[in-house]
């Protein structure tokens, strides 16, 4: 009979996996702390085969007040070992992985039929959605259009004091060249990857953040977490919330006076390649994924350690088709605990318009708003989903339909320093430009970011801050709330200006 | 201080230039200034904005009594000055937001009634009551505002008194008064009274009144 891990016991933090050993080099090498190796592994083929799930994972939540005994027998139904190395627990969630099944979809709708099961679902990995475009120009007509130079003025000190989460690809918070062990097509070698805090952020107010996705955490060779943004992705939302201002470079970010706690949930191309070559000595190039991908339970426990480590704004840039439970309960967690959260909408418009999640879940929940896109003239980006749960909607960009003016431009992570084997042998963190980027999730970091703003103004309940952001909202399209723009366009001046007696 | 010292000084004046033009007459003009406090209609959002439901202030004004019988003029002033910061309300919770706002009002009010008298015994004391028109200049400010965001407006409605004047000495008459002045147009359409549902510009104040004059 196995046993369920205790659910405080083992929560997130796992022993150190120490590297391979390798010959002594300079620069020296990176660690990785604390990664599940399975884990890697079942994302790994996830990627090559192009699964929208981690397989053989599941994520389960049993009734409350279900005895272990009665929560073990249900697991039985699975036909596979669990023990405290495959099993852990996020919040009430219990994580699954490297079990013997074949279709974690099909499991995990067996699973849910037990008596003692609230829900089960696979471990889906959700995509984060922009578009990047040319970064030529540095036109930031989206704050222009939600009235932020106003905004500034009331809000001097920009949500000084408040911790915004943004769970993303995470963002580079450590100078310093590091040896990591990479494939060059015929042979392993030892290279110098240099790594940059990202450019134009004031890094007093970064906190150092976490690594949750599946290819890391990756420490120094001090032991000090190493987090970096691989993609860029991540960067270009922090950017937008929280980019240094009036400092005579880069941009300038709504809420310039938050302190950022970037959670990494979410992996791209290199964060694989580099564990598989440097950590299992896979000998070969990714081709996979094109962009980055989010497991749920990185997801759910980026959420849950959000709200447990004082952010009280969370921005969520990401999302997919498949329903997710887990992240609905992760999201009532933060709210409970008094955390706002802002989720992009989906960028699914022109290929089918599917239902978004964890967005569709904003809709249910007073304190969590799902974004959708608007052009610089005030339109719904083409791309950018209809329905019900769109509550809200801020800049996102007019991406493909637009020009370069059109998109969402920060300072992000150089992209040519990112192209991938065999176009590069090793990455390059350190050097920055000028990003253009469109998407639903480039809206929601608008939302996020007021959000603090009001935070910081003394609007502190969750539901509050979604009630003052519709209320303030310029309407668009049809009177009232609709399908296409929720509550209308957020107006950062007039929410943050409330109300008088007649006006 | 200054506008009830002004109130006072044209208060005698009136009683003291018109007394002696209308000594040949049964005319008898009256000036008077009050004391007193407004408690406002639309308290909730007066409360939330400016942590008061209600304010004390100076008025004054003029009567002429003596038309035919007991019916009286009147014609008052008053004014209300308050000072708070902007606010959010969601569910009945009010979040103040920090922007200093300046709210003044100033109601006049134009009424004809009815003076009663009373036994030989009371005939020092005067009851009235009388009803007319109220006109209320409102006028909103705060900072950062856009166009048409700071509110400067007016609005006329109904309006109500009673009170009773104690003669107390000869000329000088000292009294009580009730107002209610019922004023749409201005709140309930937006800001905080919107929120509310609170359309009432006016509301009711108590005073007390000393009026100089026959």
């Amino acid at each position: 009979m196995f046993r369920l891990p205790p659910l405080v016991a083992v929560g997130l933090g796992l022993s150190v996996i120490a590297a391979p050993a390798l010959e002594s080099q300079e620069p020296e090498l990176v660690h990785t702390a604390g990664t599940d190796t399975a884990h890697a592994i079942a994302s790994t083929r996830a990627l090559e085969e192009g699964l929208p799930y981690v397989p053989g994972e599941l994520l389960v939540r049993f009734k409350d007040g279900t005895p272990q005994r009665q929560s073990e027998s249900a697991l039985t139904v699975l036909h596979s070992t669990i023990s405290p190395d495959n099993a852990s627990w996020l919040g009430p969630v219990l994580h699954l992985s490297d079990l013997n099944i074949d279709d974690p979809v099909r499991a995990a709708d067996t699973l849910s039929r037990q008596p003692e099961v609230l829900y089960a679902q696979p471990n889906y990995l959700t995509a984060l959605r922009s578009v990047p475009n040319d970064s030529n120009y540095s036109r930031q007509w989206n704050m222009n259009l939600i009235n932020m130079p106003q905004a500034w003025d009331i809000s001097r000190t920009a949500g000084s004091g408040v911790t915004v989460a943004v769970i993303d690809s995470g963002l580079t918070t450590r100078d310093g060249t590091f040896g990591f062990r990479v494939w060059t097509g015929t042979a392993f070698s030892t290279m110098a990857i240099p790594f940059a805090k990202a450019a134009d952020f004031d890094h007093n107010r970064v906190l150092t953040g976490i690594d949750l996705q599946t290819f890391g955490p990756w420490q120094t060779p001090a032991g000090e977490p190493l987090i970096f943004d691989a993609h860029g992705h991540g960067t270009h939302v922090s950017g937008t919330i929280a980019q240094q201002t009036n400092n005579n470079m880069g941009y300038a970010g709504v809420a310039n006076g938050v302190t950022l706690m970037p959670i990494k949930a979410c992996f791209s191309a290199w964060d694989v390649q580099l564990y598989n070559n440097h950590v299992l000595n896979v000998p070969r190039f990714e081709t996979a994924p094109t962009g980055t991908l989010c497991p749920t339970s990185a997801v759910v426990g980026g959420i849950r350690y959000a709200a447990d480590n004082g952010a009280k704004v969370i921005n969520i840039s990401l999302g997919g088709t498949a329903t997710q439970p887990a992240e609905l309960d992760a999201l009532n967690y933060a709210v409970s605990k008094g955390t706002f959260v802002a989720i992009s909408a989906g960028n699914d418009a022109l290929v089918g318009n599917a239902t978004h999640y964890p967005a569709f879940y904003a809709s249910q929940i007073e304190g969590v708003m799902a974004v959708g896109a608007l052009t610089p003239t005030r339109e719904r980006a083409r791309y950018s989903n209809t329905g019900s749960y769109v509550e809200i909607s801020a800049p996102g960009g007019a991406g493909s339909f637009g020009t370069a003016n059109d998109q969402v431009w920060q300072m992000g992570p150089n992209q040519a320093d990112l192209l991938f084997a065999p176009l590069r042998l090793a990455p390059a963190f350190n050097r920055y430009s000028d990003l253009g980027f469109a998407g639903t999730s480039m809206a929601a970091p608008h939302v996020t970011a007021l959000a603090a703003l009001l935070y910081s103004q003394g609007i502190t309940r969750p539901s509050a801050i979604e009630a003052a952001i519709k209320r303030f909202a310029i309407d668009l399209g049809p009177q009232g709330r609709d399908d296409e723009f929720g509550a209308g366009m957020i107006d950062a001046r007039a929410t943050l200006r409330g109300f008088g007696v007649a006006r | 201080m200054r506008f009830a010292a002004a109130l006072l000084l044209l208060s005698i004046g009136v009683s003291a230039s018109a007394a002696p033009a209308f000594a040949q007459t049964t005319l008898r003009p009256r000036g008077y200034v009050t004391y007193g406090t407004t408690v406002f209609s639309s308290a909730d959002s007066f409360e939330a904005v400016t942590g008061k439901s209600s304010k004390a202030g100076v008025g004054g004004g003029g009567a002429l009594l003596g038309i035919w019988r007991g019916v009286f003029f009147d014609v008052g002033f008053s004014q209300q000055s308050l000072d708070g910061e902007r606010v959010f309300v969601d569910g009945g919770t009010v979040y103040k937001l920090g922007i200093p706002v300046t709210i003044k009002m100033r109601p006049i009010d134009l009424a004809a009634g009815w003076r009663f008298t009373l036994t030989r015994n009371l005939r020092r004391v005067s009851p009235y009551a009388g009803a007319g028109a109220s006109f209320i200049a409102y006028k909103e400010t705060s900072e950062f505002g856009g166009p048409g965001e700071n509110l400067d407006d007016s609005k006329s409605g109904g309006f109500f008194l009673a009170g009773v004047d104690v003669a107390v000495i000869r000329w000088v008459h000292a009294g009580a008064e009730y107002r209610y002045r019922s004023v749409k147009g201005v709140l309930g359409t937006g800001g905080v009274s919107d929120a509310f549902n609170e359309d009432q510009l006016g509301g009711y104040a108590f005073a007390l009144r000393i009026s100089v004059g026959r």
